[in-house]
């Protein structure tokens, strides 16, 4: 396995095309499951376990290295094995099995994430399937990659700037539309907010 | 439109908390006063929060393919084909346009289903647009206006198949101002459905004269090399 070092990995999760963070995403994952699902079922989880922890702090790492400038001050798997720890042990606490951790400590704090009831997840579904993928990508791309609308030019084949703002904002309309005609409105407004 | 524009970006850059001290404090003061920004507001914060879980399941559906790319190695060929798709939907999303809109001729005072139809096509309103693009071609199934725009549409939708299927109409139609377009776009099809061959073929056979000819070139290139 050819080493990538962190700060390539940053740089291509934070500006690269959908090739470049595939390519991160995976190696991070080659390089840290392993580790973390050894944890995981040594302290009474499952490998089922440690794949939605591991899911989960990969997907924290990736937001906060989008959208909150984060600085390491430890390597990337340091900082995955941290947060999948801590997720892991909040969740053990949480089912009262806590039996025999006695170094419990929050060290690197993240978000709990909120958790999205699979009926939300649904109507979810079912209001994208209504627009077009163009605009997901868009929209997606802004929101939750929180890239800037020249890189979403890029990204998507847009010219200009000014076309992909017109464009997100004919989109939100739209999914603004869907969601409003939609009789799972409320579900959505009480789950996702 | 151009005060919308505003509006969505000012809100936006106070949601992700990118406005500065001053510029945040006249905002709220702005919201105070405003019901209908406030309104705007709680839309955008609601549209922001529905696009950021997708934005995540859509993240999580990657790691699980790259989890059963490197876990079940015996499984693997689905896998590399997933990320074989990821990258041809990034070359779909790069070319793939919605061609320019169509205006509409107001003559009669009663709007017909075709304009309704491509009102909603200007809108983007894609799903509505296809509904009734395909009440229309129930009674004329030749028209090749309706089938190119009933099946820009259904791309749009991520339905190549349907789509597949009126341009493919169109060009058996012969002899319509719409064919050279229905080229490019059933190659934009094939594309989205992942037949790599069948696109290539398609592209390959847009001619020197096709105004897509260049771009067709472009794509090709890039097909050829995975």
């Amino acid at each position: 396995v050819r080493i990538i070092n962190d700060t390539k990995l940053v740089i291509n999760l934070k500006r690269g095309n959908e090739k470049e963070v595939n390519n991160s995403l995976e190696y991070l994952y080659k390089l840290n499951f392993p580790v973390i699902e050894r944890f995981i079922t040594a302290n009474s989880g499952s490998s089922e376990d440690a794949k939605d922890v591991f899911q989960d702090a990969l997907i924290a790492f990736y937001q906060n290295l989008k959208h909150k400038d984060l600085v390491l001050t430890c390597s990337i798997s340091t900082y995955l094995y941290s947060v999948s720890r801590n997720l892991w042990l909040k969740k053990l606490k949480r089912s009262k099995n806590l039996t025999k951790i006695e170094d419990f400590e929050d060290f690197i704090a993240v978000d709990d994430e909120e958790q999205v009831s699979k009926e939300a997840l649904k109507v979810l579904e079912s209001v994208f399937s209504e627009i077009s993928e163009k605009c997901i990508k868009v929209l997606t791309y802004f929101y939750f990659d929180n890239l800037s609308m020249k890189e979403i030019g890029r990204l998507t084949g847009y010219k200009s700037e000014q076309a992909v703002k017109n464009k997100k904002y004919k989109c939100m309309q739209e999914l603004l539309r869907i969601i409003s005609s939609s009789r799972n409105e409320l579900i959505l407004r009480e789950l996702i907010s | 439109m151009k005060e919308e524009y505003k509006n969505l970006e000012q809100i936006d850059n106070y949601l992700s908390g990118k406005l500065s001290r001053k510029e945040k404090k006249t905002f709220e003061e702005l919201l105070s006063n405003d019901t209908g920004l406030r309104k705007e507001l709680e839309q955008i914060r609601l549209l922001k929060n529905i696009i950021k879980v997708k934005g995540r399941e859509e993240l999580k559906n990657r790691l699980n393919n790259i989890h059963d790319k490197i876990l079940n190695k015996k499984i693997s060929e689905p896998s590399r084909k997933s990320s074989l798709n990821e990258l041809l939907d990034s070359i779909f999303y790069k070319y793939f346009n919605v061609y320019e809109s169509l205006s509409v001729a107001r003559s009669s005072k009663k709007e017909s289903i075709y304009d309704l139809a491509i009102k909603a096509y200007n809108e983007e309103n894609y799903s509505k647009a296809v509904k009734l693009f395909k009440k229309i071609l129930k009674d004329s199934q030749k028209n090749p206006s309706v089938l190119f725009y009933c099946g820009i549409s259904l791309l749009e939708l991520g339905k190549h198949n349907e789509a597949k299927n009126k341009f493919m109409k169109i060009i058996k139609l012969s002899d319509n101002p719409f064919i050279e377009k229905a080229e490019w776009y059933l190659g934009l099809s094939y594309l989205k459905g992942y037949n790599v061959d069948k696109a290539i073929k398609v592209f390959e056979g847009i001619d020197k004269d096709n105004s897509d000819y260049r771009t067709a070139r472009n794509i090709l290139k890039k097909l050829k090399d995975i």
